[in-house]
């Protein structure tokens, strides 16, 4: 080979690299779509990066999984930190970088709600109302001013708003005619994080107009975002823990610019729940999963034990749960799946009634250049896991 | 070291061969300095290769983590790489994982937040970490990295060390070794692995998990 020739593959090298260096650069988050099958989907669910800080080439995918073992991702979409998917309008919402991404049951149709200044969010919460057309998610947009500054987002089917607060933000609740509503708390240290302090009641109406409500009650402890507002009543019960940390449960009565506690009751002492949204409120009754696999239910305006079940859950702790409505859907690692991820539906009525476990597909695919930073250690979590039909049954194991 | 008069037997890590502190299953006797007489005999496994798919997946923080601690996350395949986490607990000791609030950079878009317990994803196979100092001076790191919630993100990973530790921007661990910096005036580096280390541009998680100015305990 002369020199000529050698000098010849060289620059075809070096322009080949060049070649790959740019597309890299330049198309390294094209959102995938893998619409081929989504229709026989029977479980969809929203995953994300766990493995050290978010980058801005890690997605989060929308995923869908059907029983027969088929499954891909839908969408990729912003690495939002700790996403959620809910059920919209017949279809399902999550964030994407200053939007929401809405699609439908099937994930072929796809809709594109703006969010100004919604950046890629770090989500906090996320809830939708009864009849599922009305969501809202929050997300954490705190500053060295106001660390526990929050944005809430309202999302139906058609409409997106959202608002900046500047306190900390529990008990979403979104109601059926739009209005969403919460719980602002006001710690009487600034400076300590988990003082006591004042919280009111915030309602935010369809139309943009802001009511607040001072609770009359001390808090010795911001509220958990297991709880959730009345919409039809003026009264709620919320969960809440007195100055020496047990549990109680507070029914408050709304009455204009007060709201007043009328009614306190001590709850059974249950080892917490194992993580973040490892716990919720639905139809009056606590529900909540400890590190040992234990599901508890407290009715929380009686203080009665409803049951105290250790779920057979194979493989590592859970990564995470998804509730809806009488239905938990843990996002498991069985051995038979040899530690890929799997979604185990449970009956909240009757604990002891767990479904098959269905291997999940597709959470865990990460863009080509997440890959080569993280030199192929990555770990997606399956954050959120729905199944396709709001009526979804399955039969007792 | 905060009471360190009597300590059954010194740290192990840096002294182990390379080959043993990455696959290695230490016994480690640590101080905690909030309790000075207590000797609490940790664990540190680190696995090689090792992905969360065979360990497990947590929230970080327990009873036994105080403000100003800190946290490693994840095992690693690449000593050279930037992998793994860190954050820095702002919460005093709380046995209810709700209830234990990092500081943290986040990611690209995020930059630094306070992540509160009750709204954080869990991390995989947490190592929690005292940074070998007096209580005054972890309270100082824990309120200057709090007082550096809504910075950017640093995405250049090479030069962490370089330049002002007030800065527009921190990636996870510049953010920890950077409040114990400014904690303590300077002399403390929790990104070194062993007394008189040659400069280093960067500090890295992993140097953090394996540095002579930190000590394991679970």
């Amino acid at each position: 080979m002369n020199k000529r020739t050698t000098i010849a593959i060289l620059l075809t090298l070096l322009l080949l690299a060049a070649g790959s260096i740019f597309l890299w650069k330049h198309f390294p988050s094209t959102p995938k779509t893998t619409g081929a099958g989504t229709e026989n989907s029977d479980f969809i669910g929203i995953s994300t990066e766990t493995s050290g800080n978010l980058t801005s080439s890690d997605r989060n995918n929308l995923f869908w999984t059907s029983k027969s073992g088929s499954g891909g991702v839908a969408f990729s979409v912003a690495p939002t930190y700790f996403p959620s998917l809910l059920r919209i309008g017949g279809g399902f919402a999550t964030p994407d970088e200053n939007s929401i991404l809405l699609v439908d049951q099937d994930l072929q149709k796809k809709k594109i709600l703006p969010v100004p200044d919604l950046k890629v969010g770090t989500q906090s919460a996320s809830t939708n109302s009864l009849d599922q057309s009305q969501g809202a998610f929050l997300f954490n947009i705190g500053d060295s001013n106001n660390s526990d500054a929050r944005k809430v987002v309202a999302v139906s089917s058609n409409s997106v708003r959202s608002i900046d607060r500047e306190k900390h933000v529990s008990a979403l609740t979104a109601c059926n005619n739009g209005t969403i509503k919460w719980i602002e708390f006001s710690p009487q240290d600034n400076e300590k994080v988990g003082s006591d302090g004042n919280a009111k009641i915030v309602t935010w109406s369809n139309s943009g107009e802001i009511k607040t409500s001072d609770i009359i009650w001390d808090f010795s402890y911001e509220l958990g975002h297991e709880n959730h507002l009345s919409c039809n009543s003026p009264s709620s019960a919320i969960v809440s823990e007195d100055k020496n940390g047990n549990p109680l449960s507070l029914i408050l009565e709304d009455r204009g610019e007060k709201t007043f506690v009328k009614k306190t009751i001590a709850l059974p002492t249950t080892s917490p729940p194992a993580m973040a949204r490892f716990s919720t409120v639905f139809r009056d009754t606590l529900y909540s999963l400890d590190k040992e696999r234990r599901l508890t239910a407290v009715n929380i305006k009686t203080g009665t034990l409803e049951y105290s079940e250790q779920l057979n859950v194979d493989g590592p702790s859970p990564i995470s749960i998804t509730f809806e409505n009488d239905k938990a859907f843990l996002v498991i690692r069985p051995d038979k799946f040899k530690n890929k991820q799997a979604v185990l539906p449970v009956n909240l009525k009757n604990p002891r009634c767990t479904g098959e476990a269905v291997r999940l597909y597709g959470y865990d695919e990460t863009s080509q250049k997440s890959k080569i930073e993280r030199l192929g250690d990555s770990f997606m979590a399956t954050t959120t896991v729905l199944p396709k039909s709001p009526d979804y049954q399955f039969t007792c194991r | 070291m905060q009471g360190s008069s009597d300590p059954p037997t010194r740290r192990v890590r840096r002294v182990l061969p390379t080959s043993q502190r990455i696959s290695g299953i230490y016994n480690v006797p640590v101080q905690r300095s909030s309790k000075q007489d207590q000797y609490l005999c940790a664990k540190l496994r680190i696995y090689p290769g090792a992905s969360c798919d065979q360990s497990e997946f947590a929230p970080p923080g327990n009873e036994r983590t105080n403000r100003g601690d800190v946290f490693y996350s994840k095992a690693v395949r690449a000593r050279i790489s930037n992998h793994g986490h860190n954050g820095i607990f702002v919460s005093q000791g709380n046995a209810y994982p709700r209830k234990i609030s990092t500081d943290e950079a986040v990611g690209a878009d995020s930059g630094v937040q306070l992540l509160r317990g009750s709204e954080r994803l869990g991390v995989c196979q947490p190592t929690y970490l005292s940074v070998n100092t007096d209580n005054s001076t972890r309270e100082q790191a824990a309120s200057w990295a709090e007082s550096k919630v809504g910075k950017g993100y640093e995405s250049n990973f090479a030069a962490t060390r370089i330049g002002n530790i007030d800065r527009d921007a921190y990636n996870c661990s510049q953010l920890i070794w950077a409040a114990y910096k400014h904690a303590s005036g300077g002399g403390l580096d929790i990104g070194e692995r062993y007394p008189y280390e040659p400069y280093q541009p960067a500090v890295y998680p992993l140097g953090i998990l394996l540095s002579h100015n930190t000590t394991a305990f679970n």
